[in-house]
């Protein structure tokens, strides 16, 4: 604690925003993958009570869902192959010798640390 | 008064506020002109077109006349909306008291809205150019480590410049016309340098990386003035003049997909949001080589809420940089407890892009989209139409998940600060509100008002049974696959790390072989050195034994051999007289 901004308490959070602490809990970050289920089973029922009017042969193929494996085919494809294009392109932030710190810049006023507990980033 | 201000480019009123800012000392007078000034111009154009094309502003200069004011259903579109983003803009930087942000941002602002009423290439050259050089002062408030960035970026924009005066050039001398119409086509005369110079300024892939390497580096106001025109206009420039062009199809579709990988790989926010910028800015493309007029209404309209919602996006994580002093994911999380009114405004700015319905995209991507399987055949239709299906997912992941999560929510970074000034949250409501009510039913008629062909518009709905099913199913299908990553813990963390792209072909590669060219020549010019002093030496002493009064010439000759040389010379003197006539 040798830095003075360090406070134990969390006094800092804004009006505004206390009402919806809950969100940062554990149990509503392990339950959130609830909402994106049902919304994806209700917009498939909805997909087969109304067809696309203009089909592609993709949506001949599964008709009533075909954006949904789209959707999730995507992206999971996207994340995972970043992945092995991250080992590949990655380098240390330095290493054009320009220095990236033109992206970091001097807060206007002072940040205030607040001790979490959990660890930052997974 | 009106007819005064409807007579000339309406840019040219934000350039002259430009230049009396760079005069101004008083902080609050800067601040007035760099609002008034937009909303002025605003005013001129709503009061000054009336639906009828405009032609103004015609001069002569030496052989050639230009004209400098041209208003049609196309380029207005641009014209209202450069000037609200401008106010908005104006608001967004109220805090920043410097003089050079407010004076290159109006006359940036100008260059570009005269550059979008140019009416011949001469003009539009002349205003094209001065968008670069006007804005590279905005990256370079970013600081002493956005110079060299500052540097590639006018490098790279003047070269666009020069292409587009050799392309113009070339075009003009084959149709004796300069005037900026759509009678360009890519294989005719100068068009492959006229759809280069927009290229580099639209981002073409292997052309993008400016964006990606100035504008995270600019200052804060800066990177959301910078995200609203350049590209913009290019945009606009391409739809004037290649309109239909099938290549643009698939250079479009192309650069929808390839940002959205390193927009995932990137932990600098801004700079996702610079490669969201392409993503978006390939659609946009994707529709003007389509070129129908439902693919054109789209475009236009995407390029109008693009810019508001883009704007909406740069200008929280402004705020955060702002307030927190870094904008990279793995120094952020948990601040919505600090700056909750940000947050929501970022996350309306994320459902917009994300094309979510009763927010702005939705309307505008899904008729670019419609307009691929619409438009007549051409060759991979649905496989371009599968790529727009493709980015549009990874549109969710890098700024409609990425970007709100990373930044307001995920793990808590333990950072407290206060939320952003009244200024910036004004900026944002309005650009927010912006966002809800063009795409809200009973307010997208008002976008489709503006676009190129109303009557076409009109017969796109978008708020079908159909269509809000399915792309609820696309972003719920996201959704759940980011869920599901982050569970197994298969989604990449933030880390802290420089992304290669294809700037590194200049940045290192280039540089390298410029060093080791230097080098090279170096030692070559003192190898060089050492051998020409050899040959020097080696020939004054042959000269020197030779015609010095020790050397050859000075040894008495037989008198024969002076009596065969005259011969000699006799002989080759009689030769060339008898073959000379």
């Amino acid at each position: 604690m040798s830095d003075p901004h360090i406070i134990e308490n969390d006094d800092h959070v804004h009006k505004l925003a206390k009402p919806f602490l809950f969100l940062m809990s554990q149990k509503v970050k392990r339950g959130f993958i609830i909402v994106p289920i049902v919304g994806l089973i209700i917009s498939i029922i909805f997909g087969f009570i109304y067809p696309l009017h203009h089909p592609s042969p993709i949506d001949y193929a599964m008709p009533g869902y075909s954006w949904a494996v789209i959707g999730f085919v995507s992206y999971a494809f996207v994340v995972l192959a970043s992945h092995p294009l991250f080992k590949l392109l990655s380098r240390k932030e330095d290493y054009y010798g320009e220095e990236e710190m033109g992206i970091e810049r001097e807060p206007d006023e002072p940040v205030i640390h607040v001790a979490v507990e959990e660890p930052h980033h997974d | 008064m009106i007819d005064l201000l409807t007579a000339f480019n309406p840019g040219f009123i934000l350039m002259f506020a430009g230049v009396l800012c760079a005069l101004f000392p008083v902080h609050y007078l800067r601040k007035f002109l760099v609002i008034a000034a937009p909303a002025l111009a605003l005013l001129a154009l709503i009061i000054g077109y009336n639906g009828d094309e405009i032609i103004k502003g015609v001069v002569g200069v030496g052989d050639l006349t230009l004209t400098t004011l041209r208003i049609d259903n196309l380029s207005i579109v641009w014209g209202y909306i450069f000037c609200v983003a401008g106010i908005l803009n104006g608001i967004f930087g109220f805090h920043e008291k410097c003089r050079i942000t407010d004076s290159s941002a109006l006359i940036y602002t100008g260059a570009a809205l005269g550059a979008v009423f140019a009416g011949d290439m001469v003009t539009l050259f002349v205003f094209w150019e001065l968008t670069a050089i006007s804005s590279v002062f905005l990256i370079w408030k970013g600081g002493r480590e956005s110079y060299a960035a500052g540097m590639r970026y006018l490098a790279i924009h003047v070269l666009s410049g020069v292409l587009l005066l050799a392309g113009a050039v070339v075009y003009s001398r084959s149709s004796g016309t300069l005037d900026f119409t759509s009678d360009i086509t890519l294989a005719g005369p100068g068009g492959l340098l006229l759809m280069l110079a927009m290229g580099i300024k639209v981002g073409f892939p292997l052309m993008h990386n400016w964006m990606q390497d100035a504008y995270p580096k600019s200052s804060v106001t800066g990177t959301v003035i910078l995200s609203a025109f350049t590209t913009k206009l290019a945009v606009y420039a391409l739809a004037r003049a290649f309109a239909g062009e099938e290549v643009l199809i698939y250079i479009g579709a192309v650069m929808t997909i390839f940002p959205v990988f390193f927009a995932v790989m990137e932990n600098d926010m801004r700079k996702v949001l610079a490669y969201s910028l392409n993503n978006q800015l390939g659609f946009m493309v994707c529709g003007i080589g389509i070129g129908t007029a439902m693919a054109i209404n789209g475009v236009a309209g995407q390029v109008a809420v693009h810019i508001i919602f883009k704007s909406l996006l740069f200008m929280s994580m402004g705020a955060v940089l702002y307030r927190v002093g870094t904008a990279k994911a793995s120094e952020l999380g948990g601040l919505f407890k600090s700056m909750p009114i940000t947050t929501v405004f970022c996350l309306v700015g994320a459902a917009s892009i994300s094309a979510f319905p009763f927010f702005a995209a939705f309307v505008t991507k899904s008729m670019i989209i419609a307009s691929v399987l619409e438009a007549p055949h051409f060759a991979g239709q649905y496989v371009i139409f599968a790529m727009l299906l493709f980015a549009s997912a990874g549109v969710m992941e890098h700024s409609g998940i990425k970007i709100p999560y990373f930044t307001f929510f995920s793990h808590d970074s333990g950072k407290r600060v206060k939320e952003a000034p009244w200024n910036m949250l004004l900026a944002m409501g309005l650009a927010s509100a912006f966002c809800i009510v063009v795409a809200a039913p009973g307010g997208y008629q008002l976008l489709y008002a503006l676009m190129p062909d109303p009557e076409q518009a009109a017969k796109f709905h978008p708020y079908t049974g159909d269509h809000i099913a399915f792309q609820m199913q696309l972003l719920f299908a996201a959704m759940l696959a980011f869920a599901l990553l982050k569970k197994i813990g298969a989604y990449p963390a933030e880390r802290r790390a420089q992304i290669l792209d294809f700037d590194w072909t200049y940045r290192k590669l280039g540089k390298n072989v410029a060093v080791w060219t230097g080098q090279m020549w170096t030692r070559m010019s003192a190898h060089l050195s050492i051998l020409r002093g050899k040959f020097f030496k080696s020939a004054a002493n042959r000269l020197y034994n030779f015609f010095s009064p020790a050397g050859a010439m000075s040894e008495s000759a037989p008198s024969g051999l002076a009596a065969v040389m005259t011969a000699s010379m006799l002989v080759i003197t009689l030769l060339m007289i008898y073959f000379g006539t």
